[in-house]
């Protein structure tokens, strides 16, 4: 039992070194590693990013609520390489001002790096200056989509003030075509989504906007009970609508956000995810809100939506409570066929799970799920429903950290004492999750003020793995160390030309107990995910196994015969 | 001498109340306590520094010096300021202590779950709620906030009996049917949560809440009009839940003179239960206000709270020993418990202070012509009458005293001036006729008119006492005869009403009579005459 985990690991990384040395001296082997689920590689890959919050004891809002990262595959070699948002200084400092200084040279600017796995070991390379890009703004987060369908995946990153649309050029460079594109919005976003709501086989683009601020406007000083000051949270009554831009399929984009209804209502978006609730085939929008009610946009199939969020019981949680939402999923954790779902909250709220009854109608199961009160202490940020040991049953990853300074950190005249550990929680397959973080392994005794997560296979080995972002710290790659022990399959579903990821798309993995998937960048917080899906066989891993795709324009198709333990391609209408 | 009388006092304090309490566990040892993580007040809000500063000062000072309940008051009271300033980590600490220390109370389990449930340990606030409620069994929030938190944790039949508890007491509580509308909710009974709700509503049309919790269950029956409706009306408002614990504990978040106000108002209308419950939110946020413990000491031994009232006059002492105020009333309640000795010695603390006040003085003296030490209460008495000078009781006292120390030539003038207050005071008119009769420095006039007014008194009631003085008015002016009659009479009555106990005194005179001899005191020695009435327990005891 004890060296199951690190002799299982097919290459040869840092962590199954350090098991092999103290399995070699004899050293008690469980303590050291055998426990360990995710290991932070992050350093021993080469990714050693740095976020940098710009902090200088203002307290600015914006310096603590970045940042976010992406896992996508820019230069289609097969595997995901890693952006990660940057962070700026604010109200016009100098970075001499900075509490802590960036560890990069000015000017600051999001970071590219691109995965080289070779032979089963994983090694970052930063590409930013050779990719082009120059995101100057206060970043926040990052979507990733290939919106012109060129096959190669484009990035859409979310500031503090205006966003950027980066154009994929697919030779390793990236162009600023935010201006030609029409997709800046001005205003504070967080999370954005690449949807085809229109079902014209060209991804729209849906934009959370947060509050309305501004550095200079808001004087306001906030306090703990401590007398030490403190970061103020949102204004009341400031949220901003979001933004929703339809893809004209030239190049450019039609701001729909009035005539789609998306207007309509006011939020304070922090999550966003697209995913079919109701069942119809056509893609629905969920909005996360920070301390207002949360927006569920129904596809109305005509181009506009409709928030339907309330009836669905699904703005507010069983108390009738509006929570203060930051990242969130979509997924079929229950396994009946539909999305559920689920989002981290503030502290001393919990995180809340909310069941789909398959017609778009939801009840806040938290509490009867086990999720509710091991959350209670913690502030949850970025999150996914992933099978992290491949048993068929949805787990959950939260990542964490505060958004008011902790009390207890702030007696340890911690310099920001907003850090957290992260939390993993194991879907029992009887209706209920139980926390697994104490063995999780060392990574998860880490404490930092994590942010943004996305979730993919980074080492192609058929388990997911997570990189965090963290705020006034260092990004993390979380390998998964036990998921490759079990079986999988993945897929990766391509539009009929085979050029983009069929964003939406919906895979029933036809066994004894049907596992349903969604093709999905979008979700957690400020992030975007691999775009595959990634799916654990459980007991059912020997034979070849039957999907049925659920195509974005609501086409059916059955694939067979695909054998596990590694991933294919499914083309719309490529199935014999 | 302070120290030794402080601690004397705050022992004394403690064991009362510790023997008030119906307790059979003895207090814990204070080994079992916990160490308070008290935060840096120098790190506070200025405005948080303010009011918690005094209590915490109070509280380290006390700290030192009690033991066992008393303790425990002191740690709970710190709780709870630290609880209504959100330092969770000290309030639970003190609450624990406060509930080893004073495990009778059943205010201190339930703000430690108060502190357990806002700190998300919920299994633990269900014990610590129950605890409570086992101790309180008649406080319908604590069984609200329990069957809350067992609804948080998915407990449905437990929150069910929690919620059931307090139905069986008030059928129409909004908030016990909300719960009860969300265990059957909880259970798929979508019919019977619907009816629940609906009467909660009615019952609380205020707890917008319940709008959307309505809604979701006409959802659940499949009538999606009726769903929007009641959702469109939602908001974030419970239904309402009078606790008045909690309503305290947050109180503390505003300073002392806001309620020292409030309840000086309160006083000005008459209202003295509302004053008393804003003095002890005053005193509770600055537990060394003086002026206000005794206000409300005053206030709780007014209205018959004598074990509060006791409490709190003993926290004046432990800040201000030689309070006069104080120690008048802890001598007042000592002496209302039997205690004589002990209450002297605090009339005489407050005499030190105060020369001048009259009530202790009187009771001190009273107190000492109860314990057979006649001249000094007689000089107290002396002094009572100096400052009140028409009193008649006072003189009459006083006249009593210095007849029972034997100085009936300082008795009978102040007899006199008593009986010129108050003629017809049979009880002045006797004092005076047998202090005449026996006083061997009477002349033969006063001798004269004690006899005349023997008689009269006679006339007017013959029973025991008056025939005993006529006896010895008789005797004084050589009447024998008529003396041994009158004593006979009076030997029968005293037979007669089995006061067996005055027969040896009748006697003896009687034989001095029959001698041809006077009496020689107008008492016997100790005789109940010079025991002025003790102070009786209070209607609230």
């Amino acid at each position: 039992m004890p060296d199951v985990i690190c002799s299982a690991s097919r290459r040869p990384t840092a962590a199954a070194g350090r098991c092999a040395a103290f399995v070699l001296l004899g050293l008690g082997f469980r303590s050291a590693c055998g426990g360990d689920i995710f290991v932070d590689e992050a350093s021993s890959t080469g990714l050693s990013f740095e976020h940098f919050n710009g902090m200088s004891g203002e307290l600015y809002f914006p310096e603590m609520m970045g940042s976010g990262v992406a896992l996508f595959d820019f230069d289609n070699d097969g595997d995901l390489d890693v952006y990660l948002v940057q962070g700026q200084m604010l109200g016009g400092k100098p970075v001499s001002a900075a509490t802590i200084a960036p560890r990069y040279p000015t000017p600051l600017t999001d970071r590219l790096y691109r995965n080289d796995l070779a032979d089963g070991e994983l090694r970052f390379t930063d590409v930013t200056e050779r990719s082009g890009i120059r995101a100057p703004g206060y970043g926040m987060g990052v979507a990733a989509g290939d919106y012109d369908n060129d096959g190669h995946v484009d990035l859409y990153v979310t500031n503090y003030q205006s966003n950027q649309l980066w154009r994929n050029r697919g030779d390793g460079t990236f162009e600023d075509v935010t201006a030609r594109a029409g997709v800046d919005d001005p205003r504070w976003s967080v999370s954005a989504s690449w949807v085809d709501y229109d079902r014209d086989g060209w991804l729209d683009l849906y934009v959370g906007n947060y509050f309305r601020h501004s550095i200079e406007t808001d004087r306001r000083v906030c306090r703990m009970a401590k007398q030490a000051r403190d970061y103020c949270g949102p204004l009341k009554g400031a949220g901003d609508p979001d933004s929703l831009f339809r893809n004209r399929g030239d190049g450019t984009f039609e701001d729909v956000s009035e005539s789609s209804g998306i207007h309509k209502a006011y939020g304070g978006a922090l999550g966003v995810v697209a995913a079919d609730f109701n069942g119809d085939r056509w893609p629905d929008i969920y909005v996360a809100n920070d301390g207002v009610a949360n927006q569920l946009w129904m596809n109305q199939k005509n181009g506009q939506f409709l928030n339907e969020a309330l009836l669905a019981g699904a703005a507010v949680n069983k108390d009738g409570m509006a929570e203060a939402s930051m990242g969130l999923d979509a997924g079929d954790f229950d396994g009946d066929g539909d999305e559920d779902l689920f989002m981290t909250h503030l502290r001393q709220e919990t995180n809340t799970l909310y069941v789909n009854d398959g017609q778009g109608w939801f009840e806040d199961e938290s509490v009867v799920m086990g999720l509710a009160n091991p959350s209670f202490s913690y502030t949850g940020f970025g999150t996914a429903w992933i099978d992290y040991d491949n048993d068929g049953w949805l787990d959950l990853l939260a990542v964490n950290g505060a958004v008011r300074k902790l009390p207890a950190l702030v007696e340890l005249d911690d310099p920001y004492p907003l850090h957290q550990t992260d939390q993993l929680f194991r879907n029992l397959g009887d209706g209920s999750y139980r926390e697994v973080t104490g063995s999780a392994g060392s990574a998860f005794g880490v404490s930092l003020v994590s942010r943004g997560a996305a979730f993919g296979d980074l080492d192609q080995d058929g388990d997911p793995d997570v990189v965090v972002s963290n705020n006034a710290g260092p990004a993390r790659v979380l390998l998964n160390e036990v998921g490759s022990r079990a079986g999988w399959i993945g897929l990766r579903l391509l539009t009929a030309d085979g050029r983009r990821d069929a964003y939406g798309a919906r895979v029933e993995v036809e066994l004894e107990r049907p596992l349903w998937r969604r093709v999905r960048a979008d979700g957690s917080y400020a992030s975007s995910n691999d775009p595959r899906v990634l799916v654990g066989l459980g007991t059912e891993s020997g034979r070849p196994v039957t999907v049925r795709v659920i195509w974005p324009d609501g086409s059916e198709e059955r694939f067979k015969g695909l054998s596990a333990g590694r991933y294919h391609e499914l083309r719309q209408g490529g199935a014999r | 001498m302070i120290f030794n009388r402080i601690t004397r006092a705050c022992s004394l304090l403690a064991m009362l109340l510790a023997a008030g309490a119906a307790s059979g566990q003895a207090a814990q040892g204070t080994a079992e306590l916990e160490l308070v993580p008290h935060p840096d007040l120098g790190q506070l809000k200025p405005e948080v520094r303010e009011l918690l500063q005094p209590a915490v000062e109070y509280f380290t000072q006390q700290r030192a010096t009690l033991e066992g309940r008393a303790l425990g008051l002191a740690y709970g009271r710190m709780g709870i300021n630290y609880l209504a300033h959100e330092q969770q980590e000290a309030a639970g600490a003190c609450f624990r202590n406060a509930a080893i220390l004073d495990p009778e109370n059943p205010r201190w389990p339930y703000l430690v779950a108060v502190h357990y449930e806002e700190t998300g340990f919920l299994d633990k606030a269900v014990d610590s709620y129950r605890a409570s409620l086992i101790l309180g069994k008649t406080y319908l929030p604590g069984y609200i906030r329990l069957g809350r938190v067992l609804l948080e944790l998915n407990r449905l039949p437990e929150a069910e009996a929690a919620f059931q508890v307090v139905l069986n007491v008030d059928p129409d509580d909004a908030a016990a049917l909300a719960g009860l509308g969300q265990v059957a909710f909880g259970r798929d009974e979508f019919d019977k949560a619907a009816g629940l709700f609906e009467r909660a509503l009615q019952e609380d049309p205020e707890a917008s809440s319940l709008h959307y919790r309505l809604g979701l269950t006409y959802r659940a029956l499949g009538q999606a009009d009726k769903a929007r409706a009641e959702l469109d009306q939602a908001g974030e408002r419970i239904p309402a839940t009078d606790d008045p614990l909690l309503a305290f504990v947050r109180g503390h978040t505003r300073g002392a003179a806001h309620y020292l106000d409030a309840a000086a108002e309160a006083e000005a209308a008459g209202n003295s239960p509302v004053a008393i419950k804003l003095y002890e939110i005053a005193t509770s946020i600055e537990p060394s206000n003086v002026d206000a413990l005794l206000r409300l000491a005053e206030l709780q031994g007014a209205a018959g709270e004598m074990d509060e009232a006791f409490m709190n006059f003993g926290r004046v002492l432990a800040i201000e020993p030689a309070n006069a105020r104080a120690n008048y009333f802890v001598g007042t309640e000592l002496e209302r418990r039997g205690q004589e000795t002990e209450a002297r010695a605090y009339y005489e603390k407050a005499l030190e202070t105060e020369p001048q006040l009259v009530e202790p003085r009187m009771l001190l003296a009273n107190g000492l012509m109860r314990s057979g030490e006649y001249e000094l209460a007689g000089e107290h008495y002396a002094q009572v009458a100096h400052q009140l000078p028409g009193s008649v009781d006072v003189m009459y006292l006083l006249g009593m005293a210095w007849l029972a120390a034997g100085e009936c030539q300082w008795a009978n003038p102040v007899l006199l001036r008593a009986a010129g207050m108050a003629p017809a005071d049979r009880q002045i008119m006797t004092a005076l006729t047998r202090a005449y009769s026996t006083c061997p420095e009477a002349t033969p006039e006063e001798r004269g008119k004690a006899l005349a007014a023997a008689r009269a008194l006679y006339d007017v009631q013959p029973d025991m006492d008056t025939s005993e003085t006529l006896a010895m008015a008789s005797a004084a002016n050589g009447e024998f005869e008529e003396a041994v009659d009158a004593q006979a009479q009076a030997i029968f009555e005293a037979l007669k009403n089995g006061a067996e106990d005055r027969l040896t005194w009748l006697q003896e005179n009687m034989q001095r009579y029959q001698a041809q001899q006077p009496a020689t005191a107008p008492w016997s020695a100790g005789a109940e005459v010079y025991r002025p009435e003790a102070l009786v327990p209070g209607p609230g005891r």
